[in-house]
């Protein structure tokens, strides 16, 4: 399957990248090759199929709701880029007025 | 004529409810508001690689509830799904929630004391997302993420309210309906009840839907009805003056009580929706749905049905004792004690609610038990004390020292009433005799003079004469001299 300029558009958009013009010719056709690859499952007929959501039988599988605490801030922030004492920082994002 | 009358607003809302579960709706990590940022969360709910979520029963329950209590058909097998969209606050880099297969489908809400269904479109379990603070820091955002993987019930209403005042009313009514549940605080000010409401006008008589306009940062009941009116207005305007409706979502500004637009829908979102493989289905069997019901409270249309048809009250006393929980649960603790249903209510609403609000609290930190209001009334309909002394004089002794028994505080100021014949024989005898001349009157035929000798026994008793057995003594005597 051919991936267009406009198909790419939509793509990176959704995914919040940027690519060079080079990397875009590359991605196009990594991406056509992937397609083409998992494209061979059209070949099946899965008419009256139901699909397949879940690779075991189990139901209901349900916790209780009693809390617990397993980090601290101090180690939930441990890996984050960029942080302060309290909070993840990420760049500023405020909506327009 | 007026141009508004020529359109007809179509309005749905969407209502997001915040579960008062312990933990959250995925991981263990507690659900609690106002902590330090940062402090309740775990390697689910920070969306690190490798975790697994795994469904809180409670939150389950808490869905059912409301779907019972909205009389929403309960979905059997319940999937899961992932809603795809790049935030800092939503760390996995999507949402899970419900799709296909939401919890509760159908149902409606009654307004207008039950006369009118708002009908719903289904109810859907999902996880809320953390928060972003944009002014502390000039380069910055910053994340807390104590508030992401907390429960939520989306309620989505059916395209089919059409007045602003409605929308308000369907929004007191699903507070009201929480709160006696139990399952969310309905606090719209904190936003643990929060709400968008889809606004869009058609001509009347059209059948397809004019273009809609998806207004956000509604913070209380009373500014949703404000945006939707001048929602209403602008469009109006907008079409009137041959311009057209972009779909787009905007934002109510409390201050000018206007919207603003924040987005265009130019570019329509994709959610790149699938099912979520890590969550089991959960089946919702017939016999669960029945175990839940075996625990419901009583709701409030239930309670204003049987004030109204058992007890005789007036449509409106039923609707302000079942305006909160705490008031219809206290009302009926009274009456368990009492059979006189109307003095109950007309003590709730006016003694004692003239009390909270004067005291500035609230009916669950009211110090008087119910059941010594039920003993009052008691009081009162024995004929043993009136019905002002009770008010004024021992209900505010009663609210200093909530443990004295009522009877004991009338009989140590000597508030009870005179009901003993004897005694009262005595002090009528001699009101009549402070009057011969009046006395001779009377039974010439100025029967209104009867007044005067009861005035004159309440005098001389201290106000404390059974005023029903007075005056038969009074006229009994007058009419023997």
């Amino acid at each position: 399957m051919e991936i267009n300029d406009k198909l790419l558009d939509k793509l990176t958009d959704l995914a919040k990248l940027e690519f060079e013009d080079q990397e875009r010719e590359e991605i196009k056709k990594d991406l056509s090759q992937i397609l083409d690859f998992v494209g061979k499952l059209n070949e099946l007929d899965t008419e009256n199929i139901e699909p397949l959501i879940y690779m075991a039988d189990e139901t209901n599988v349900t916790r209780e709701d009693s809390p617990k605490t397993s980090i601290t801030k101090k180690d939930a922030l441990k890996n984050a880029p960029e942080k302060d004492s309290d909070f993840f920082r990420v760049p500023k994002f405020v909506e327009k007025k | 004529m007026l141009k508004i009358d020529k359109y007809e607003p179509v309005i749905g809302l969407e209502v997001h409810v915040q579960l008062l579960t312990e933990s959250k709706l995925f991981s263990f990590d507690r659900n609690e508001f106002g902590e330090q940022p940062n402090t309740h969360v775990s390697a689910i709910s920070l969306g690190h690689p490798g975790t697994l979520p795994k469904i809180n029963k409670k939150a389950i329950e808490y869905a059912v509830k409301l779907g019972i209590a909205c009389n929403c058909q309960i979905t059997e097998l319940n999937g899961f799904a992932r809603k795809h969209y790049f935030y800092p606050d939503l760390p996995k880099g999507y949402q899970i929630t419900q799709y296909e297969t939401p919890i509760c489908v159908g149902g409606y809400i009654a307004i207008k004391n039950g006369s009118k269904k708002i009908q719903l479109h289904q109810i859907h379990i999902e996880e809320d997302a953390g928060k972003n603070i944009h002014d502390r820091h000039p380069e910055y955002s910053l994340v807390d993420l104590n508030r992401a993987g907390v429960p939520l019930l989306e309620m989505v209403s059916e395209p089919a309210i059409h007045a602003a005042e409605d929308a308000y009313e369907y929004l007191i009514e699903i507070r009201k309906l929480v709160r006696y549940l139990d399952i969310c605080d309905g606090n719209m000010e904190e936003g643990s009840m929060r709400c968008d409401a889809n606004v869009s006008i058609r001509l009347k008589g059209e059948k397809t839907l004019g273009n809609k306009v998806e207004v956000k940062n509604l913070n209380s009941i009373r500014n949703v009805r404000r945006a939707i009116e001048h929602e209403i207005q602008r469009q109006t305007e907008t079409l009137e003056s041959g311009g057209k409706i972009r779909q787009s979502t905007r934002s109510f500004d409390a201050v000018s009580g206007t919207t603003f637009e924040l987005r265009g829908k130019e570019m329509a979102h994709d959610y790149r929706y699938f099912s979520e493989p890590d969550l089991p289905p959960t089946i919702i069997s017939k016999e669960y749905i029945e175990k839940v019901k075996l625990q419901m409270p009583v709701l409030p249309n239930e309670l204003v049905g049987k004030y109204t048809s058992e007890f005789g009250l007036s449509e409106y006393d039923a609707s302000v004792l079942t305006d909160s929980k705490e008031m219809a649960f206290y009302y009926e603790e009274i009456i368990r004690h009492t059979k006189n249903y109307k003095a109950a209510a007309n003590w709730l609403m006016g003694t004692i609610k003239s009390y909270l609000n004067e005291h500035k609290i609230e009916m669950q930190d009211f110090p008087v038990r119910p059941q010594k209001i039920a003993q009052l009334i008691i009081l009162v309909d024995n004929g043993k004390v009136s019905h002002s002394i009770t008010s004024q004089k021992i209900f505010p002794l009663l609210v200093k020292g909530p443990e004295k028994s009522p009877l004991k505080i009338a009989e140590q100021n000597n508030w009870l009433q005179q009901s003993d014949e004897g005694a009262l024989h005595e002090i009528v005898k001699q009101a009549i005799g402070k009057y011969p001349e009046k006395a001779e009157a009377y039974r010439k035929g100025k029967k209104g003079l009867a007044g005067l000798f009861m005035g004159e026994v309440m005098k001389l008793s201290k106000g404390q004469a059974d005023p029903k057995i007075a005056s038969q003594l009074v006229k009994q005597m007058l009419e023997e001299n």
